[in-house]
């Protein structure tokens, strides 16, 4: 066997359409489904039409061009409504899966995907282990693929075509491999078909067999092109795509679900074939956007039938500070988010598009620094941020890691997202203690005494004391320029005498309102 | 008359196979412990134990030290490792806190929403999710220091068992700032600061106000409870916090 001059291997999915439809339901159903009678339709609500059907529903007189109706008179038919979308993201996982294999791939058709495939050998062993690798790794995502190796491209895919399974053709026995398959693997025309019907060509071994000069002249050229096919003997150039790096799934569902529970096996099945197309790319995630279509009624009135409004979208996005790619922590995390942001209707479509990120790589040591596993500890804040809350009144997060800002305005500060990666280590500028202050977020309203312009008498809360020594005023203000924020202050830091010790506070006088607060305590 | 000998070889026999040794006391391993950053603190205690539960109590409308002695833990703590606040009360200053040289990047901070009651089952909460869920932090304070004693007062004893029982198996140095001892047995080392003596740049009562600045704070630390192998020892140490201009 020449193995060194193998060079294309060809994946063919059979019935593209039934496959594309059922690849993203869960595994079990997936299964069932498969051996069962499945039709996709398409056209207009009146009048739709069977565009694509299995072998099942072949078998039992279902073709393509019957009407819904008609095909829905087979016995345990699924009948299901073509979905572009999701044909383009399976054609889209597919270029994904062969990509793991190989940089040079041509997305030949719908479901059909050819490799480049020399050199590789070292990698990935055999042609034989090769297709069977390849046919595995397919699988993964919810297709049922046949695969061909060859050493020309077009001999890769009519075997892959003509051939359920892995199958692998020696360089120079293409003619013998393919002598038995039936004419009608070929792309043949109308009318071409019909003439070769008519001669009594069944196999590619009968058009082989033809003598090319008679045939030329009754087919003309596409005669002898069919001919050298069907020897196997065209060689062409691959076309190379570059796949954009774009992870979007999309399932329309055929019941709307309400509950999250449902919800989540249907993004769990998502983001399995999503991980699955990232790992394909050596990549992870650092942002999930979903986007729900949601049905929703107008109030049912007693006696009537509830009133289909109309299709609202939900949308939520998640950005993660570390890339992630592991698809039972990107749906507890997706959950966690829609368990505090409900979509608020029952869901008709989802669709989950994932932005590529480079995967983190962690480099272990006996001396690193204790740190929270990062894929833990972003479902732990999930939760966390499900018992706090978001953000606080002024939109500043309640969980993180805090960042002063560079102004003056007191207490302003926002907060990052918390990132468990080894820092570099800043040594601490301080290593004496220093008085820190206890703020009190929102300010408390105080009534300040003051004599000769000087605090004296000092009451807020549980505190009623006179002042035993103060320092100020201070004066700061800022933002004049906008109207809303403008802020004028007098501050003063004070000194009251409490029943168990001393307090020392700073206090301020809101100009603008004339009234006092008290900012916090030094503690 | 059986003897005690011959009592203690009929328990033993009667627990093999379920309880091994079971007269023999258990000695708690000795905590690792983290240093405070405090001087006066550390030369009496060595720092806070990992893995068990320190409390910090100070009076709550005082200026007791709570806060500085907390911000020296996360500065000493942030340098080696990972660190998390859980802030019932929202309390935390991050200026201050960066200007006491904590690493703010290293630090988690929990805002709960500070009120009252849902301020600290929130607190809690989030101090279980983080104990529980991640792990990796070397240092948890859940500050509870501004929070009436009215709703302190209401946790369960068991609640702190429970702390007590899940930190023992990490690395991490577990600190609740309350306002009075609330933890009792389940805490390692209690230290009880109180009342602050300010030191002002000029004499309290002399004009003008605004060319006076308050320095320095003096704060007193008592260790109230210690559970180790060593006698709790009662001496009081001051230790002195200064403003950043000081």
């Amino acid at each position: 066997m020449g193995l060194t001059q193998m060079l294309f291997v060809c994946i063919v999915v059979p019935y593209f359409s039934v496959q594309a439809s059922l690849r993203c339901e869960p595994e079990q159903k997936r299964i069932v489904w498969s051996s069962r009678p499945v039709a996709i339709f398409d056209g207009p609500e009146s009048l739709p039409r069977v565009v694509a059907c299995n072998e099942q529903a072949q078998l039992q007189g279902v073709a393509v061009g019957s009407t819904k109706t008609q095909a829905g008179q087979c016995t345990g038919i699924l009948l299901r409504k073509r979905d572009p979308k999701q044909e383009e993201a399976t054609q889209t996982a597919l270029v994904d899966s062969a990509l793991a294999f190989s940089p040079r791939i041509e997305s030949t058709a719908q479901g059909i995907v050819t490799l480049d495939v020399e050199g590789t050998e070292r990698i990935f062993g055999p042609p034989q282990k090769l297709t069977r690798a390849l046919a595995e790794h397919t699988a993964r995502i919810g297709l049922d693929v046949s695969v061909s190796a060859a050493a020309n491209p077009d001999t890769a895919l009519l075997a892959a075509k003509g051939f359920g399974g892995t199958t692998v053709i020696p360089a120079g026995s293409e003619a013998t491999f393919l002598a038995h398959l039936p004419i009608d693997v070929l792309p043949l025309t109308p009318a071409q078909t019909e003439i070769l019907d008519s001669w009594g060509i069944r196999r590619f071994k009968d058009l082989a067999l033809l003598p090319p000069v008679p045939l030329v002249e009754r087919l003309g050229q596409s005669g002898l092109h069919l001919q050298r096919l069907a020897r196997g003997e065209i060689s062409r150039t691959l076309v190379p795509v570059d796949p954009p790096l774009q992870f979007v799934e999309t399932l329309e569902l055929e019941d709307s679900v309400a509950d999250l529970e449902s919800l989540a096996f249907v993004l769990n099945r998502l983001l399995e074939q999503i991980s699955l197309r990232l790992l394909s790319r050596s990549l992870a995630t650092d942002e999930l956007r979903l986007k729900l279509d949601l049905e929703v009624f107008e109030d049912r009135e007693l006696g009537t039938r509830p009133v289909k409004r109309s299709q609202q979208t939900f949308e939520r996005t998640l950005r993660l500070p570390v890339s992630i790619q592991d698809t039972k922590v990107l749906l507890k995390l997706l959950q966690l988010d829609l368990v505090q942001h409900g979509p608020g209707g029952a869901v008709k479509a989802v669709t989950l598009e994932a932005r590529p990120a480079r995967q983190r790589h962690t480099q272990g040591g006996l001396f690193a620094a204790l740190a929270p596993e990062p894929e833990r500890l972003e479902v732990t804040l999930a939760r966390i941020r499900g018992v706090v809350g978001d953000t606080d009144s002024q939109g500043r997060g309640r969980v993180g890691a805090a960042e002063v800002l560079n102004s003056n305005r007191p207490d302003d500060f926002r907060m990052n997202a918390f990132v468990a990666h080894d820092l570099k280590d800043t040594p601490g500028q301080s290593t004496r203690p220093s008085v820190v202050m206890s703020m009190f977020r929102p300010h408390l309203a105080a009534r300040v005494r003051c004599e000769s312009g000087r605090p004296v008498h000092v009451s807020f809360a549980e505190v009623n004391s006179p002042v035993i020594c103060a320092a100020g005023p201070w004066m700061t203000s800022g933002n004049w320029w906008k109207k809303d924020e403008e802020w004028r202050r007098e501050e003063w830091d004070v000194a009251l005498q409490l029943s168990d010790g001393v307090g020392l506070y700073r206090i301020f006088r809101e100009l603008r309102q004339n009234t006092w607060f008290v900012e916090g305590l030094y503690d | 008359m059986p003897t005690t000998s011959l009592i203690r070889a009929q328990v033993e026999a009667q627990l093999s196979g379920r309880v091994t040794a079971p007269f023999v006391q258990r000695v708690s391993a000795e905590k690792a412990l983290r240093p405070t950053g405090i001087d006066s603190i550390d030369a009496l205690t060595g720092g806070i134990p990992c893995g068990a539960i320190t409390e910090i109590v100070g009076s709550a409308w005082c200026s007791a030290g709570r806060k500085s002695l907390q911000m020296q833990l996360l500065a000493g703590a942030a340098r080696e490792t990972f660190c998390a606040l859980v802030d019932a009360t929202d309390s935390f200053d991050p200026k201050s806190a960066e200007a006491a040289g904590v690493n703010l990047r290293r630090l988690l901070w929990i805002r709960c929403a500070g009120d009252a009651m849902k301020g600290l089952e929130e607190a809690f909460k989030s101090a279980d999710l983080l104990l529980q869920g991640s792990g990796g932090f070397g240092l948890l304070i859940v500050d509870l220091a501004t929070m009436p004693q009215k709703y302190v007062r209401r946790i369960p004893m068991s609640t702190w068992f429970r702390f007590r029982a899940v930190v023992e198996k990490l690395p991490t140095a577990l600190v609740f700032v309350t306002t009075y001892p609330v933890l009792g047995t389940c805490s390692n080392l209690t230290l009880h600061l109180t009342g602050g003596r300010v030191r002002w740049s000029q004499h309290a009562l002399e004009p003008p106000a605004h060319t006076r600045l308050a320095m320095a704070v003096d704060f007193e630390v008592r260790i109230a409870a210690r559970r180790s192998l060593k006698k709790p020892s009662q001496a009081v140490r001051v230790f002195t916090a200064q403003r950043q201009w000081a």
